[in-house]
């Protein structure tokens, strides 16, 4: 792998490019000449929602490359493209990283590699993915979900005040909160009795402060949970970002990536997306260092991941990376839908199976009612999630297409105006943890209609 | 010689295609024809736009369209405008926006695709960038004499910054001179009234809908 000060050094010496030259000439012209040249325009396949063809997905991977290799990673903050040889991305996908252990005994859990149609188990990372969150609920919204023992490891949502003054990014208090929001983290955590259930964090950490704060201090999130990296758009870094990746090298833990490549922006269409999110996976492996690299299509229309659009793009996407790397790679559900609601199910079902059958080792989530509103996160949407990831596992493809296909209709038409659900405290009980009787009767029914079609549920 | 009926269409067509080239062609005929050049934006420029927005409100086209198209209609623009006279130059612009995303956040594409259809619907957008700080946007906004602040944030911890604008201009004695427009991913509407902001966009479309309705009776 090359050296992470090679990378540094290529972001202050790559060719420079402006912007507005990067979006327009580097994203939107190179994509569509790429998928033109690959025969890959117009293979966006609306009935066919998950995607059954090994040649297609081959071809994108094939795509993916060369685009990568003609544009690298750009770095924001010197205006620099972070270029590699074909030479050093051969290198950097061929290495294999079969398994990451996170969490410690007893509570550790394994991210393994994973193939299309896997029979390996996903692992099961959910909570209330990045959602805005109260303090004086943040034990118990964790809780509810680290209580479920279908859920392996814990992803946690984001502070907006310490001791009620609010957090703001760039600030000291963002450096303040990242290790607050592990302490109180791993307190739902042992209060569930899992004490060492790996976590990822921090998430409240828009720049690098958070995370500084947070990641390695003592009380902290510690070398054994995961970091994530996000990438601020397609393709894109900065120092922010950089910042992070040379913190977590200094703690020798592994790093997490991620993305939105974005159905409806520069990309444009479902094929862009796609072939933007693999070249992504490639590229991230080098500039960010990823052990675990991951992210998605994403629809900008409705501002979710489990459009028709993105389920199709993802799917592909998910067995392009999964057929050509071997390493733990990640998805994340984005809903729209909030708590307390079947669509907000349905969502889950939809991403879950389609990310599961095309390789993914995990989807992350479950970032409910757009991730907007505060609180509308609870542990039953997760445990859902982990349910159903981990019951589509060994499914042909096929079968999961055919699923997907009657799953889609039941919320599509709701995409643009959403039901908001209910928040935490209007359909679960903070102290005994348990759902509201609407909200488990919603689950219950949703999860009988899921077996009727097919979704082996009750093996789980 | 072209009828202006030709040449109105052949305008439209241009910001439709999103062709600069054609644009600029179109434009210096229509000052050849003597074709007023009020009617030119309106009945060909303008209309084109229109119907871009239209189209990217449906998903017809994606975003790179859409600035193509702005390129085309700002091209032609530039040389139809200053041969507007009088009351007419009223009639061009809709007013000045100064728009950009808040400090600690580097999210650009939802504040970028604002910018790009403002810009369209015939306000001046003046882009102060992301990760901007509040004195930021009201220094531009001075220097300009904007009519309207937009401010973009993605996150939960990045949206308090919206309200540090809205604060500063009424610490600075500047609260009535302009308009403050909120949106971005962890905005919500309740969040803009909470704040005190004068109008909330959930997309683009909604968030020019809203500037044109603050400057609607305005006199510029």
């Amino acid at each position: 792998m090359i050296p992470f000060i090679e990378v540094l050094k290529r972001a202050q010496s790559g060719p420079f490019c402006k912007p507005r030259e990067w979006d327009m000439k580097v994203i939107y012209e190179k994509v569509r000449n790429t998928l033109n040249e690959h025969g890959l325009k117009g293979t966006y396949d609306p009935q066919n929602p998950v995607n059954t063809d090994d040649g297609l997905a081959d071809e994108f991977f094939k795509a993916a490359f060369n685009l990568a290799l003609e544009v690298g990673m750009y770095c924001i903050d010197t205006q620099r493209m972070i270029k590699f040889s074909e030479e050093e991305l051969k290198e950097a996908i061929y290495e294999a990283v079969e398994s990451v252990t996170i969490g410690k005994y007893p509570d550790e859990a394994f991210l393994r590699a994973r193939k299309p149609e896997d029979e390996v188990l996903p692992t099961a990372f959910f909570g209330p993915f990045g959602l805005p969150i109260d303090e004086n609920l943040w034990i118990p919204i964790h809780q509810s979900t680290a209580q479920y023992r279908v859920v392996d490891a814990l992803v946690p949502g984001t502070l907006e005040r310490l001791y009620g003054v609010e957090i703001r990014a760039g600030t000291p208090i963002e450096t303040l909160a990242g290790k607050y929001e592990a302490v109180l983290t791993k307190e739902a955590v042992r209060r569930a009795g899992r004490p060492n259930m790996g976590l990822s964090g921090p998430e409240t950490s828009p720049t690098e402060f958070g995370h500084f704060g947070g990641y390695g201090v003592p009380g902290g999130y510690e070398a054994t949970d995961v970091n994530i990296v996000l990438a601020v758009a397609e393709l894109k870094t900065d120092y922010a970002r950089l910042h992070k990746v040379a913190h977590i090298l200094n703690l020798g833990a592994p790093i997490c990536s991620g993305h939105e490549s974005m159905v409806g922006g520069f990309p444009e269409t479902p094929e862009g997306a796609t072939l933007v999110s693999i070249a992504a996976v490639i590229l991230e492996i080098v500039v960010l260092q990823a052990t675990i690299p991951g992210g998605n299509p994403f629809d900008v229309r409705f501002s979710c991941n489990t459009s028709r659009e993105t389920i199709w793009a993802d799917s592909v996407s998910g067995q392009a990376q999964s057929k050509h790397l071997t390493r733990p790679l990640v998805a994340s559900l984005s809903t729209l839908a909030g708590p307390c609601t079947d669509m907000l199910l349905y969502e889950c079902t939809a991403k879950g199976v389609s990310v599961v059958v095309s390789g993914h080792s995990l989807l992350w989530g479950v970032r409910s009612s757009g991730g907007i509103y505060k609180n509308y996160g609870t542990g039953l949407e997760n445990k859902f999630a982990a349910e159903v990831t981990k019951a589509s596992a060994g499914m042909k493809r096929s079968d999961a297409n055919e699923i997907v296909k009657e799953i889609l209709p039941k919320y599509e038409s709701k995409l643009k105006n959403p039901p908001k659900g209910k928040n935490f405290l209007e359909c679960y009980d903070p102290t005994t943890l348990k759902p509201s009787e609407e909200w488990a009767t919603i689950y219950n029914r949703v999860r009988k209609e899921l077996i009727d079609l097919g979704v082996p549920l009750q093996k789980r | 010689m072209k009828k202006k009926s030709e040449i109105l269409k052949e305008l439209e067509e241009s910001v439709i295609q999103g062709d600069e080239e054609a644009a600029r062609k179109a434009a210096a005929e229509a000052i050849g024809a003597n074709l007023d050049p009020v009617v030119a934006i309106e009945d060909g420029l303008t209309k084109g736009m229109s119907l871009v927005g239209e189209k990217f409100r449906k998903y017809e086209i994606f975003v790179p369209h859409v600035i193509l198209s702005a390129d085309a209609m700002k091209s032609a623009l530039s040389l139809l405008e200053p041969r507007i006279k009088g009351e007419g130059k009223a009639k061009i612009t809709l007013g000045k926006v100064v728009i950009g995303t808040v400090y600690g956040d580097m999210h650009d594409i939802g504040k970028n695709i604002v910018a790009t259809m403002l810009n369209a619907a015939r306000f001046n957008v003046y882009d102060v960038g992301v990760e901007a700080p509040a004195r930021r946007f009201i220094e531009k906004a001075e220097e300009i004499g904007a009519d309207i602040i937009a401010v973009s944030s993605l996150m939960a911890v990045t949206k308090p910054y919206q309200r540090d604008i809205i604060d500063l201009l009424n610490d600075m004695g500047l609260r009535d001179r302009y308009k403050v427009i909120v949106g971005g991913g962890a905005v919500t509407p309740e969040w803009a009234e909470d704040i005190g902001a004068d109008g909330y966009g959930k997309d683009a479309v909604e968030a020019v809908r809203m500037a044109k309705k603050l400057v609607e009776g305005k006199c510029l």
